[in-house]
């Protein structure tokens, strides 16, 4: 699926993939890719602009992590990132069911 | 693989690119996208590609150095803009609180040099085009955090905007503060007003300060970002949106609290949006009736304050004095209106929306 299909909802896919656990950048492009069967594949230069952006709105947290073969920055979902998630997804259901409801009549 | 060529090359373009941003910041960013590209090349090779492939593909997966930047420039951007627009509106609000206590309220009315100063006319002309602009701004502001991307050309109309209204707030407040120093005032409440003053020429030179700042994040973004979205939007399709804004959150609300709430403020919504919709089509017939509002308004006031006690001929008088004033009131909304629009794109170039 071409970059665009992610267009608008970048911010509500990261937190989504952040729900799991803390991961750094590619490891959120991976989990995103291994959960849409490789099927939205995000220009991967726009993730980390809108990492930054979400964690200084508060949404995430970030800290480097010495595990990994070489230092890494990993973001972690904070609670007003969960509850901005919860909004967000309930404004996608809404969306979705009214393009359905259009596309499928 | 960690010090692969074509890597390296990409991460100092991108570290110049990204200028304007705090060292620690640019090393931050580098580093991230340095462990990203060495991720998805090991990933790659792990694939049974050869070296220099898997670094091709890497880089071609994170896309340009200049957009990746970008990014980052809208994001400083934008952030420098908004906080631009808040000490704005906060020296807005101060001159327009001195402007209003000076001429409204009697303690200060007339007591003083200074408190006649702030309420001359050229203070009344400074606060209705800092207000002015100042909700433009406002509304561009908002605007732009509903949207995922904010083109160059977006956060240079909202900084206009925001520079319009800082510069008249400053240049206003500081013609006070000259005539503040120069005429020292016995009157019991000038060290009230002084210290008003003060603090609203310390906010204003602030906000004049973060302007120029942004004015800098804003020109970075501008070399950086080549998307070429010149649309810019003009101030009613601001107001449009927000009333249409204000509208599903009413409608939301509504869901919780009942019908009544999102029939009112849909309705509302629906009326100012029809509203806009008329008077983009004469905009000039409504800046003349804005201008005759504010004329009548003088004339009534007048007429109220001297009434008939000095004959008729001296309501004439009074009357023929508020025609003079309606006259140069209509001048200077008109002459607004046009450096408004030639300025912050005030209404689109022909068509109307509906």
């Amino acid at each position: 699926m071409r970059n665009e299909t992610t267009g608008g909802q970048l911010d509500l896919l990261v937190l989504s993939v952040l729900t799991g656990g803390a991961l750094h950048g590619y490891g959120i492009v991976s989990e995103l890719r291994r959960r849409s069967d490789a099927d939205l594949d995000l220009a991967e230069g726009t993730l980390y602009p809108a990492l930054h952006r979400l964690e200084s709105e508060g949404l995430l947290t970030s800290a480097w992590s010495e595990d990994a073969p070489r230092r890494r920055r990993v973001y972690r979902l904070t609670k007003r990132g969960d509850q901005a998630l919860e909004g967000r997804r309930r404004e996608w259901r809404r969306f979705a069911a009214a393009v359905g409801r259009v596309v499928e009549a | 693989m960690g010090s692969h060529p074509v890597l390296a090359a990409y991460l100092t373009e991108l570290s110049r690119l990204l200028d304007g941003s705090a060292p620690r910041r640019r090393r931050r960013i580098t580093a991230e996208i340095r462990d990203h590209l060495l991720s998805e090349m090991e990933a790659n090779v792990a694939d049974g590609r050869p070296e220099p492939e898997a670094a091709a593909a890497a880089l071609s997966c994170i896309g340009s150095a200049r957009g990746v930047a970008a990014g980052f420039a809208e994001m400083r951007a934008r952030h420098a803009v908004e906080r631009a627009e808040q000490l704005t509106l906060a020296s807005v609000l101060a001159f327009g609180a001195l402007f209003v206590v000076s001429t409204q309220v009697a303690a200060f009315r007339d007591q003083s040099a200074l408190a006649r100063s702030l309420a001359d006319p050229l203070g009344w002309i400074a606060v209705q085009i800092s207000t002015v602009a100042v909700v433009i701004a406002w509304l561009r502001v908002l605007r732009l955090r509903s949207s995922t991307r904010a083109s160059a050309r977006d956060l240079v109309l909202t900084l206009r905007a925001v520079a319009v209204a800082a510069g008249t707030a400053g240049v206003a407040l500081g013609l006070d503060l000259i005539e503040a120093l120069g005429g020292a005032s016995s009157s019991r409440t000038a060290p009230a007003l002084g210290t008003g003053l003060a603090v609203a020429g310390i906010v204003a030179m602030l906000a004049l300060l973060s302007v120029t700042f942004a004015a800098a994040s804003v020109h970075r973004l501008s070399r950086v970002d080549d998307s070429r979205d010149a649309h810019g939007r003009c101030a009613l399709e601001e107001v449009r949106w927000a009333t249409t804004a204000a509208a599903e959150r009413a409608e939301a609300l509504g869901q919780r609290h009942g019908r009544l709430v999102t029939t009112a403020v849909c309705a509302a919504a629906t009326t100012a949006d029809r509203t806009l919709s008329w008077a983009l089509g004469r905009k000039w017939h409504c800046s003349a009736a804005l201008a005759a509002a504010a004329g009548a308004a003088l004339a009534v006031g007048s007429l109220r304050e001297h009434g008939l006690a000095g004959g008729p001929h001296q309501a004439l008088l009074s009357i023929a004095a508020a025609g003079v004033l309606f006259a140069a009131e209509a001048g200077a909304v008109v002459a607004s209106v046009y450096a408004f629009d030639r300025l912050l794109r005030l209404w689109p170039p022909n068509v109307p929306i509906h």
